[in-house]
């Protein structure tokens, strides 16, 4: 065999085999896995004071969002159906507790279809509240259900392949979400002259009484943010995938999206941005995120009762 | 397999530094079999892609003659939209503002059922009601867009404060939408006046409210907006 052959097959057989009889990451896809169901978690507890106005009969914009002769809707709307819907609650309690037993570990493929059939009903049932985080959870729970494929860990070769695979689209999802929202901006006159914040935070729904002032006062903040917010989009694409650049992307990327979750008050969209930055985790960080949980939870487990 | 062409194989698993790159128990019949699951999801995986990226391209003629194909695959489970406050970010809120008159003939004026969420919103980022005055804020959105068309037959849009005309009307109370936006106007008048006071008329605005333009940014501590586009509808009589 020529060197230059037994190199090729040397790539070949390393990428086969990475693929189909390895999985790739398991440190990061279980902390992508454990990010998401606590986002979903919490999204939903976060609505569940007023549950009766997005999914119970104080809801408003429900009707006719189901149809019988979409066999799709039978999947992902069917909580609208009209003998369905009174038994809202049901969907909420699996969606919690599917989403807990998923974080635990147990029957991990069942909770993940069960999570994303609950979720994806709630979702469309409270289309009204919904923002880019909505979205894009709903799309990462999609690919979950191909990445979290029962014997994934290199036991079957296709699903551990489409498990692989899934990771990778995870991936190119949030890039896509970059590419998209950048590129549209550039064109955009606001977003050329520097006062898109400005106006972005004149609008009391997308602010904050403190900041409106603020930005009056100093104009030159709205026009930094602005840039910043642009090159930030259009940087994150290439050089998410450089090693060296990622950490320094990322950690701009959680305080732009803390930003848009406190000051803008797009709190589910913003979280949801941070929580899909787990995919790209290395994974030796994400084995000390997993083992410092395990401690904590040990930690947890093992405290002694409060004394009487 | 050879013992030679074994260990031709087995070397070439090897990394430089000796690491080994595939499993020595990788028989010539499972190369194969894997060879072929990565080939169809790598083509999964490549299609997939393909139809993402057409989704999200803006309009060209390869998006047009594949889009039937596409948008049925995309919008079942990968609908997705990113335009994030672009190509420029709105420079208005809509609301829905009510006034519920009583039997008695008390009146609570205009008032508007989000403001008391709004001021929630600011203070609680974390909770139900920033999400229920979105909600209410798409009412108004989904409302005027369907008097689009009604006050383009009235030949009359944007008239400060003029009421549609009756056919442009008749037409709009049809729609779906209406019949949410009267369901959503009875039930926060009932909830304003109190079950003490029986609601018997209800009148829905839509208010466009637009902040002030950098030029007039002075004003902003002293007034909330800079100016109100309204929209009224007809008044809605109320049975017990």
């Amino acid at each position: 065999v020529s060197p230059l052959r037994a190199r090729l097959l040397r790539g070949y057989d390393a990428f086969v085999h990475g693929l189909v009889r390895s999985a790739t990451s398991p440190g990061t896809k279980a902390v992508q896995r454990a990010a998401l169901f606590v986002w979903v978690a919490f999204n939903t507890l976060s609505y569940l004071p007023l549950h009766a106005h997005f999914w119970g009969a104080r809801s408003y914009g429900g009707d006719g969002l189901f149809n019988p002769d979409n066999p799709f809707h039978w999947y992902s709307r069917v909580m609208m159906h009209p003998r369905v819907a009174p038994y809202y609650p049901l969907f909420i309690a699996v969606q919690l507790g599917a989403a807990l037993l998923a974080l635990l570990g147990i029957r991990l493929w069942t909770m993940t279809l069960l999570v994303h059939v609950t979720t994806v009903n709630l979702f469309n049932k409270a289309w009204m509240t919904l923002d880019g985080g909505h979205n894009l959870v709903s799309l990462m729970l999609t690919y979950m259900l191909f990445m979290n494929l029962p014997q994934s860990d290199g036991g079957a070769p296709v699903q551990t392949a489409l498990s692989n695979a899934a990771l990778v689209m995870m991936r190119l999802q949030v890039v896509a979400v970059y590419l998209t929202a950048g590129l549209c901006k550039v064109g955009g006159e606001l977003w050329q002259s520097g006062m898109a914040l400005f106006y972005v935070l004149q609008v009391d729904r997308y602010s904050h009484p403190a900041v409106r002032g603020l930005l009056a006062d100093h104009a030159w903040m709205s026009v930094v943010a602005t840039y910043a917010t642009v090159a930030f989009q259009l940087a994150f694409p290439p050089l998410v995938w450089v090693r060296r650049a990622r950490p320094w992307l990322l950690a701009a990327g959680v305080f732009f999206h803390l930003q848009i979750a406190f000051v803008m008050g797009l709190t589910t969209f913003g979280l949801a941005m941070i929580v899909a930055y787990a995919c790209f985790l290395p994974e030796a960080w994400s084995q000390a995120i997993l083992r410092a949980a395990q401690r904590w939870r040990r930690a947890v487990l093992a405290a002694p009762d409060p004394a009487p | 397999m050879t013992p030679s062409s074994t260990s031709r194989r087995h070397d070439a698993c090897r990394t430089r530094k000796g690491e080994e790159l595939v499993s020595r128990a990788w028989p010539e019949k499972r190369r194969i079999t894997d060879a072929l699951a990565a080939l169809a999801v790598l083509g999964v995986l490549a299609a997939h892609t393909a139809a993402t990226a057409l989704y999200l391209l803006p309009r060209n003629p390869i998006k047009a003659s594949t889009a039937g194909v596409v948008n049925a695959y995309m919008d079942q489970f990968f609908q997705q939209d990113w335009h994030l406050f672009s190509p420029d970010p709105g420079r208005s809120s809509l609301n829905l503002w009510l006034a519920c008159t009583a039997e008695d003939g008390s009146s609570t004026g205009w008032v508007d059922p989000a403001a008391p969420l709004l001021e929630l919103h600011h203070r609680f980022r974390v909770g139900p009601w920033g999400k229920l005055m979105f909600s209410y804020g798409e009412i108004a959105s989904s409302l005027i867009e369907a008097t689009a068309h009604a006050r383009a037959v009235c030949g009359a849009p944007g008239d400060d404060g003029a009421p549609l005309c009756a056919e442009a009307y008749a037409a709009l109370a049809r729609t779906g939408v209406y019949a949410d936006a009267r369901r959503f106007a009875i039930d926060k008048c009932r909830e304003a006046l109190g079950a003490r006071r029986p609601l018997a008329s209800v009148a829905m605005r839509i208010v466009e409210l637009h902040p002030f333009p950098y030029s007039e940014r002075g004003r902003i501590r002293l007034e909330p907006f800079a100016r109100a586009d309204k929209i009224d509808l007809l008044e809605i009589e109320v049975k017990q």
